[in-house]
């Protein structure tokens, strides 16, 4: 008979191994795993950014708050502290980055790492043995060119009265 | 049973996980720490192979699968992209809103796109990483936006939950994981053999997912899930959380055609799973706004 206690245990271990992609104390170091993203100055994602991140930078963690994450951002000598969603980062040291985002000031070990996983040259391997898919690819460059500012969002919806007064 | 045997199964169901961290975590600096080409360098990164599922691919490996998987659909026959920018602008910002509104939503590494596919057929599919397609025929059933919110906020939650990843067939994966953990990619040209294994192996990871989106659906249980978490991202939108199970219901005569529809449960059991209806106050103020909105985007 199945033990009814294994997807207790399978699930408590994967929790707890998810659990190992995000900070545990403060100080650990995160590293955005969005190509783009904003520190915000609030836990909400239509507040005012404190400063752009791209994928690849390194942030300090400080402290949790539900998918809210309080980080510092230290660059060009100043440092910047505000919020992130978990989602934007992660604690693993061996995460694969495609590599778009990476400053130049990033050591070589980090520009290697970027080369593991499927990437933008795995994309390129696949699309040279798939040449009857370029004109699906420009399809796919413009709709993934397109963005839509915040604030416009924001717009939208307090005009259809979606948005509460604090914004969320 | 005993409390003894109790204390040991929490002691090992703490124990194990916490030690299954501890050595990955352990690995990642050791990779960085070590020559790939010597000997201790070369056992750090065949134990890095040990990534076994699709929840181990990052950020942006189910990016460049996701970006694959909306190419090879929209060279496909029967759908071609719509170049209304009213329609697609209006998709956008409805599914933005939602996506926007709500910290369950999971952060893609480019974020969510939402577009138009120009066919009659009654559809929604999302891709990996974050590109949703609605079909003209969703819309043209759609009767207002909190409809059209629902169907974008079941795509979101697919997204979010890894649906079209996890269709990865686990061989794939295998093979895919030890071309990546081989170091393979470290002599870098395109004429390298092992990057046109790995493009290989990435043609078939994609195939299998674009099975699952166009053909055969995603599994009932996935549904299920996308509709539970769907409902509660509509609602933290501020839209009515019971306009999904309508709106899913109204369109199920479009099943058996491939994508959302394919495999959904019947009306009666999604809503018997959705449980109690979660609390909503209608605002017609709003709604009045909404509709004349909707109506707008849809008429062009």
């Amino acid at each position: 008979m199945r033990n009814p206690r294994l997807p207790v245990l399978v699930g408590t271990a994967l929790a707890c191994m998810a659990a190992g992609f995000l900070p545990q104390s403060q100080g650990d170091t995160l590293t955005v795993t969005k190509r783009e993203t904003k520190l915000r100055s609030q836990k909400r994602l239509l507040s005012a950014a404190v400063a752009d991140l791209r994928e690849g930078d390194r942030l300090a963690f400080n402290s949790k708050d539900g998918a809210w994450l309080n980080v510092t951002w230290s660059a060009n000598g100043s440092a910047k502290t505000g919020w992130l969603h978990e989602s934007d980062v992660t604690a693993k040291k061996d995460v694969r980055l495609s590599g778009q985002g990476i400053r130049e000031k990033y050591t070589v070990s980090e520009a290697e790492a970027a080369r593991k996983g499927f990437n933008p040259q795995v994309e390129k391997a696949y699309r040279d043995e798939n040449p009857g898919l370029e004109a699906a690819f420009a399809l796919v460059d413009q709709i993934q060119a397109t963005s839509v500012p915040d604030a416009e969002i924001e717009r939208f919806l307090r005009e259809g009265r979606l948005l509460k007064e604090d914004g969320r | 049973m005993s409390t003894r045997r109790t204390w040991l199964w929490l002691s090992a169901m703490v124990a194990l996980p916490l030690g299954l961290v501890a050595c990955a975590q352990a690995l990642g600096v050791l990779e960085d720490a070590t020559d790939p080409n010597s000997v201790g360098g070369k056992l750090v990164r065949g134990a890095n192979r040990l990534r076994k599922s699709a929840q181990d691919l990052d950020p942006s490996e189910e990016h460049y699968i996701g970006r694959t998987v909306a190419a090879q659909i929209l060279s496909m026959p029967r759908y071609s992209l719509s170049t209304d920018t009213a329609m697609t602008g209006y998709v956008t910002r409805v599914g933005l809103g939602v996506a926007l509104s709500n910290d369950a939503v999971r952060h893609t590494f480019a974020g969510y796109h939402f577009a138009v596919l120009d066919t009659d057929e009654v559809n929604a599919l999302a891709c990996p990483g974050g590109t949703i397609f609605v079909t003209r025929g969703l819309l043209k059933d759609a009767s207002t936006e909190g409809e059209l919110a629902a169907i974008l906020a079941h795509e979101i939650a697919h997204v979010t939950l890894r649906h079209g990843l996890s269709a990865i067939k686990a061989a794939n994966l295998t093979q895919a994981f030890q071309y990546l953990g081989s170091g393979a990619l470290q002599a870098a040209g395109t004429d390298n053999q092992d990057l046109q294994k790995l493009a290989t192996v990435f043609d078939d990871s994609v195939k299998d997912v674009v099975g699952a989106l166009v053909t055969n659906g995603y599994s009932r249980d996935a549904e299920r899930e996308a509709d539970r978490l769907g409902r509660t991202l509509l609602a933290g939108a501020g839209y009515d959380p019971q306009g999904l199970s309508r709106v899913l219901a109204k369109m199920s005569h479009a099943g058996g055609q491939g994508g959302m529809f394919a495999t959904h449960p019947a009306p009666s059991e999604r809503q018997a799973t959705l449980g109690e209806a979660l609390p909503f106050t209608a605002d017609a103020e709003g709604e009045a706004v909404r509709a004349q909105r909707f109506a707008a985007a849809m008429t062009r």
